[in-house]
């Protein structure tokens, strides 16, 4: 064991550890002190085909093959697919896991008993095109297939004319479409619409790591004009053929059905509480300007009234003392995110003492460290703009003169879910003729200033790369700490600061009214408007340059549009 | 002069011509006289029966057509030459645009332009096959393009294509031919029109998806699909060419599938069928222009006329595809869902004894076999480095490339530090490359001519943070890492417009085995320096040589802190990887103790006081999980 001195050198220890080891494949535990049960999963998880026929053998002196498969086989499988999906298992380590699968299961076959008779019905089963992951799908196989049906695997980067061809020429009685990468789901939007262009209205199994339930049975299931089903896995898939094939479609339609409107009240009640907290609307019933905007315009709350701003135009604010930002600073983000400082395999309370010990003593010394040498020099430019919306589009007009444009921005809008858009929350020209008056955008940028950009080069330039990394770390979050203050302050100045959250922790889960959004991010990714927004508040009056990527200069530094409309949260456009 | 064919374009949907074979062939012509002893030449008929090919056109006219095809579908030098016509390359194809010129500018009204389409045909040597070699073509097509444009043509158009070598050559060639004239593709637009066999594939094996992601980023106006089959059996590739591809798209299929009856072949889709064949593709595809191919006639012209009237472009929104590399066959995604790119490390002369001596003994089937197993192991891509002294490595890297890209479906990345020997590469891979590599090492004039270089051949291109600095050229710390990498990215794309996405820094990775202290941050610096330029430039491709961190250890060892060091830098923004993909270990296949000494070493954990990071904190010590 090596002394953690400062003698200690991790090259040596690194060497040290291999000296006796000439191959790390059989530096795991070894199989053998495992039991059967252990044995089977082992094999499958670590793609091992030496020993498995003898495993497989001892395994059926206890078990009937389809239990060994099912239950012991197929355990494994579900590991090596959660290992997969979370990144510590690369595809070609997969691939062997699936290759020893289809070892055991033949080394079984023969043991099995046949269902009875002729088969109990047919699937032509394929990985869409352009997705060549056929894992799962060719579990599928091996579970229908053991179950008495007759599959017509066509493999991967199937086009639907294969796939239709195939159907035609074995007259299945299902078509199954797996896939695993998120463009799937397209490809399966598309073969669907063309299945029905074919006048084809066979059932279609749908399934793979690409689709979840809600979208296949909210969304794909109206597409297709025949019955479109969702797997969850193998054994789903088995259950939804076993009905097909006994005439019991309705049993399943009945069940999505159920599902959908439990899903559609669930929603309602939301929506609906939703709008209960919202301040009642003026005015009556809101409508929209144009046909356009009545087709594209979610269903959020309209004609909200807009808060009084204190002033229009913008202002510059530098005098704002660290300790009052200090208690804005999420802790959980700096620790994690900016230090490193992960959970891992540790139990909560484990962490936190872990935090206790290692990070927050570094954060509380960091603190003073940056207030004694004035290392962060916090800036804020910020302000408030006429402006109305006009179907994606946010138009801002000229602090003095209200009727003139001064900048447009263009928002994106989902194109599922609630066909959110951040224009939504801005009243629209003809509201804003009804209330007389427009509405009120804010805007805000605030800097950390240069000091701690130069104060983390120097210690990196030293060498001293861990108090490089806590220091970057804090002048990152005391900039998100000061944007999360000032947009405090707004909603103070606005006026409805009282609907704030009483706990600082849960302003970082948008515990207020409103929202605070920053380019770059689901809602607004276009960068490009930071050029906009730049126009409007003149950030160099604080220092703050953009780059070329529209980045802002000094690092530590950070812009938002500052909505104040209650249904306004973070969306993904 | 903004091209004019262009700009009706984008007004409205465009008839292009018919069939002129099956019209030639159905006059009585006498092989002496008329084909002056060229059986099966049509393209010389411009010279000895003009009256003939503007018959042909005016009744494509007549029916309505918006443009016609010239009569030099073979008009290339290496073509004509199989009728000893070679000398006359550059005649034929003036006369051909003149004459169709002619024509159309006789038909010409002020709301209705004529246009004259500069055909260029595939001709009948496979370049990917070896059957010609790409300097001839590239002269060859040029040639006969220079009299396309001399006679007149509004746009050249690349068509029939089998064989996306091919593709590339005439495109290249066209470029040459419009710079000689002092044109750009901006005046007489450049179009590529491919053939999609019934089998799904071009004839060559090359899907919509690899022509698409393989063509995209030339200066070409327009990709379409002609000939081999009927509307019906393109549906799906144009559909996706409409979801994908953000220019025009032209559509001239066959009438329908042939059939030979009585000893002749038939084609057997009526007019009126194959014009409501084509409204699907105007309506539902959004395409700009829709004409016919064999067995199409003026009828079937008129028809469409009538059906397309003067209606602008349907509106698509198409989602490029995302940045990619192709085989021959298929495209590669630069960034993998669940992966990180594996870049398969093994035909590599400099880094592997077995290629090495598989060089040196020519044996070329076993490098194919070596190829294949690395694909099979779980590569997307494949480095190929022949780079060995005393060897003619242009020739060496020529004989590998085109037995792989036959062989082999995958992109290949073209590795050497001689332009010539990766251009030599180039000249017989028909997909899209990666170039690997360029840095500033020599100053930029290098740089340019490797960035000229995968403009040229529309190649992806792997960057390395070297510079000019005499001391120490190889960028050591994060901070010179993404200043190189920034400078190469803005030069490389304000000079050359290669955009970010088909660049890949390497941000190199140097040994942290050999116990000098220089050495020791390197794991450290890499990994922030990767975080950084991630961040700085999302959408570039990182790439590293990893196994260099480990040199000079034991193989054993070797294999752990490879693979650890690989994870940390995938989770740091690394999206690529050059490995021997079955010695890389998945995280839960290493011990915990292994894994933690080799995080030790990876943050250089000594102490403080020696330049360390600082010692490892109890459970960052192997002995904490040792059993």
């Amino acid at each position: 064991m090596p002394n953690y001195d400062n003698t200690f050198d991790p090259l040596q220890a690194f060497i040290e550890l291999f000296t006796d080891i000439d191959s790390v494949q059989d530096s795991k535990k070894q199989r053998a002190n495992l039991t059967l049960e252990e044995r089977l999963r082992a094999h499958i998880i670590d793609g091992e085909k030496e020993g498995l026929a003898d495993c497989i053998d001892e395994a059926m002196t206890r078990y009937p093959p389809l239990e060994i498969i099912n239950t012991h086989l197929l355990d494994g499988m579900k590991t090596v697919g959660e290992l997969f999906g979370s990144g510590q298992m690369q595809l070609p380590f997969v691939l062997q896991s699936a290759e020893v699968m289809k070892m055991a299961v033949s080394r079984l076959e023969p043991h099995m008993e046949k269902a009875e008779g002729s088969t109990k019905g047919s699937i032509v089963l394929a990985t869409v095109k352009g997705d060549v992951h056929d894992i799962g799908k060719n579990l599928v196989d091996i579970i229908l297939t053991n179950n008495g049906f007759t599959v017509h695997n066509l493999g991967i980067k199937q086009p639907i004319t294969n796939i239709l061809k195939a159907f035609r020429d074995t007259d299945a009685d299902a078509i199954g479409l797996s896939g695993l990468l998120v463009k799937s789901v397209n490809v399966m939007e598309d073969n669907l619409k063309q299945l029905n262009d074919e006048g084809v209205r066979v059932p279609v199994l749908l399934g793979g790591a690409a689709l979840t339930r809600s979208y296949a049975e909210g969304y794909l299931r109206s597409v297709y004009t025949g019955s479109c089903l969702y797997a969850k896995d193998a054994f789903d898939g088995l259950r939804i053929m076993d009905l097909l094939s006994t005439d019991q479609l309705s049993t399943l339609d009945e069940e999505i059905t159920a599902r959908q409107s439990a899903r559609s009240d669930a929603k309602k009640a939301h929506d609906e509480k939703r709008a209960a907290l919202a301040p009642s609307p003026e005015g009556g019933a809101s409508s929209p300007t144009t046909e356009a905007a009545a087709a594209t315009r979610s269903d959020i709350p309209r004609t909200i009234p807009t808060p009084a701003p204190p002033f229009l135009a913008s202002r510059v604010v530098t005098d704002i003392p660290l300790d009052s930002i200090y208690p804005f600073i999420n802790p959980t983000a700096l620790f994690s995110t900016q230090w490193q400082l992960k959970r891992a395999q540790r139990t909560k309370a484990e962490h936190e003492a872990y935090l206790a010990e290692h990070a927050h003593p570094v954060f509380e010394r960091l603190k003073k460290q940056c207030l004694d040498e004035g290392i962060l020099q916090p800036a804020v430019v910020y302000g408030y703009y006429p402006c109305w919306s006009q179907g994606n589009d946010l138009v801002v007009f000229d602090a003095e003169d209200h009727e003139k444009e001064i900048e447009r921005f263009t928002f994106p809008r989902q194109t599922t879910k609630r066909a959110l858009c951040i224009a939504d929350f801005f009243m629209d020209e003809r509201e804003c003729k009804q209330a007389g008056r427009k509405d009120i955008l804010g805007l805000s940028c605030v800097t950390m200033g240069s000091k701690i950009t130069d104060a983390c080069k120097a210690l990196f330039d030293a060498n001293d790369y861990t108090e490089y990394l806590y220091m970057h770390g804090i002048g990152v979050e005391t900039a998100e700490a000061l944007a999360e203050l000032w947009h405090k302050r707004m909603r103070q100045e606005l006026g409805f600061a009282s609907e704030d959250s009483p706990r600082i922790p849960e302003l970082f889960q948008q515990k207020y009214r409103g929202s605070r959004y920053s380019f770059g991010y689901g809602a607004c990714p276009d960068m490009s408007h930071q050029e906009k927004l730049w126009r409007l508040l003149d950030p160099t009056r604080i220092g703050c340059q953009l780059t070329e990527n529209w980045q802002i200069d000094p690092e530590q530094s950070t812009s938002a549009l500052i909505v104040h409309h209650p249904s306004a949260k973070y969306f993904n456009a | 002069m903004p091209s004019p064919l262009l700009t009706e374009l984008d007004r409205r949907v465009l008839v292009f011509d018919g069939a002129m074979g099956a019209l030639i062939h159905a006059i009585d012509l006498d092989i002496e006289r008329d084909y002056c002893g060229c059986e099966n030449c049509p393209d010389v008929l411009v010279k000895s029966r003009p009256d003939i090919i503007e018959s042909i056109h005016e009744q494509y006219l007549k029916a309505g057509a918006d443009a016609i095809y010239t009569d030099t579908f073979g008009g290339a030098h290496h073509i004509l030459g199989e009728f000893d016509l070679q000398d006359e390359t550059y005649d034929l194809n003036t006369r051909a645009a003149e004459i169709a010129r002619s024509v159309a500018d006789k038909h010409t009204t002020s709301d209705k332009p004529r246009f004259v389409i500069g055909s260029m045909g595939p001709g009948t040597k496979l370049i990917t096959l070896g059957q010609i070699d790409w300097d001839t073509m590239r002269a060859s097509y040029a040639e006969a393009i220079r009299g396309l444009i001399a006679g007149g043509s509004d746009a050249i158009m690349i068509e029939t294509c089998q064989d996306l070598l091919q593709v590339k050559c005439a495109v290249n060639a066209a470029v040459d031919a419009l710079d000689d004239a002092g044109k750009s593709p901006d005046d007489i637009p450049i179009m590529v029109s491919v053939t999609i066999e019934q089998t799904g594939a071009m004839l060559l094996g090359t899907s919509i998806e690899g022509a698409l992601s393989a063509l995209r980023g030339y200066p070409i106006a327009s990709l379409g699909l002609n000939c081999a089959t009927g509307p019906t059996e393109m549906t799906e590739h144009i559909h996706h060419l409409s979801k994908h591809w953000d220019k025009h798209i032209t559509v001239l299929p066959n009438a329908g599938l042939p059939a030979l009856i009585d000893g002749k072949t038939v084609y057997p889709l009526q007019p009126s069928a194959f014009a409501e064949a084509m409204q699907r593709f105007i309506e539902r595809d959004a395409i700009s222009a829709a004409g016919g191919c064999c067995g199409t006639t003026p009828e079937h012209i008129q028809l469409l006329t009538d059906l397309v009237g003067s209606r602008a472009p349907a509106k698509r929104s198409p989602t490029p595809p995302s940045p990619s590399v192709t085989s021959l066959y298929a495209p590669t995604e630069l960034r993998q869902d669940t992966s990180f790119l594996i870049v398969g490390e093994r035909c590599n002369a400099s880094g592997s004894r077995k290629f090495k001596r598989l060089l040196e003994e020519e044996d070329w089937d076993a490098i194919v076999s070596l190829a294949r197993e690395q694909i099979r192991d779980g590569s997307h891509v494949l480095d190929i480095n022949v780079d060995y002294a005393g060897r003619d490595n242009a020739s060496d890297m020529a004989e590998v490339v085109s037995r792989i890209v036959k062989q082999v479906d995958a992109p290949l990345m073209l590795d050497s530090t001689q332009p010539n020997t990766i251009e030599s590469g180039l000249k017989r891979a028909a997909g899209k490359c990666v170039i690997n590599s360029a840095n500033f090492e020599d100053g930029p004039e290098k740089f340019d001519e490797m960035c000229a270089l995968a403009k040229r051949y529309n190649a992806a291109l792997v960057i390395g943070t070297i510079d000019e600095d005499q001391d120490a050229p190889m960028a050591r710390t994060a901070e010179r890492k993404l200043a190189i990498a920034t400078r190469a990215i803005e030069h490389a794309g304000r000079r050359h417009a290669i955009p970010v996405s088909n660049i890949f820094i390497d941000p190199l990775v140097l040994p942290i085995s050999t116990g000098m202290d220089p050495d020791r941050r390197s794991a450290l610096e890499l990994i922030e320096g990767t975080r950084r330029i991630a961040q700085a430039f999302p959408d570039v491709q990182l790439i590293c040589g990893l196994s260099n961190v480990s040199f000079g250890l034991k193989p054993s060892a070797r294999v752990i802190l490879n693979s650890v060091f690989l994870h940390e830098l995938v989770e740091a923004g690394m999206t690529s990887a050059i490995v021997h993909a079955s010695k890389i270990l998945p995280l839960n296949k290493i011990e915990e103790s292994h894994k933690l000494a080799a995080l030790n070493l990876i943050y250089d954990r000594r102490d403080q006081s020696l330049g360390g990071t600082g010692l490892p904190t109890p459970d960052q010590r192997p002995e904490s999980v040792a059993v």
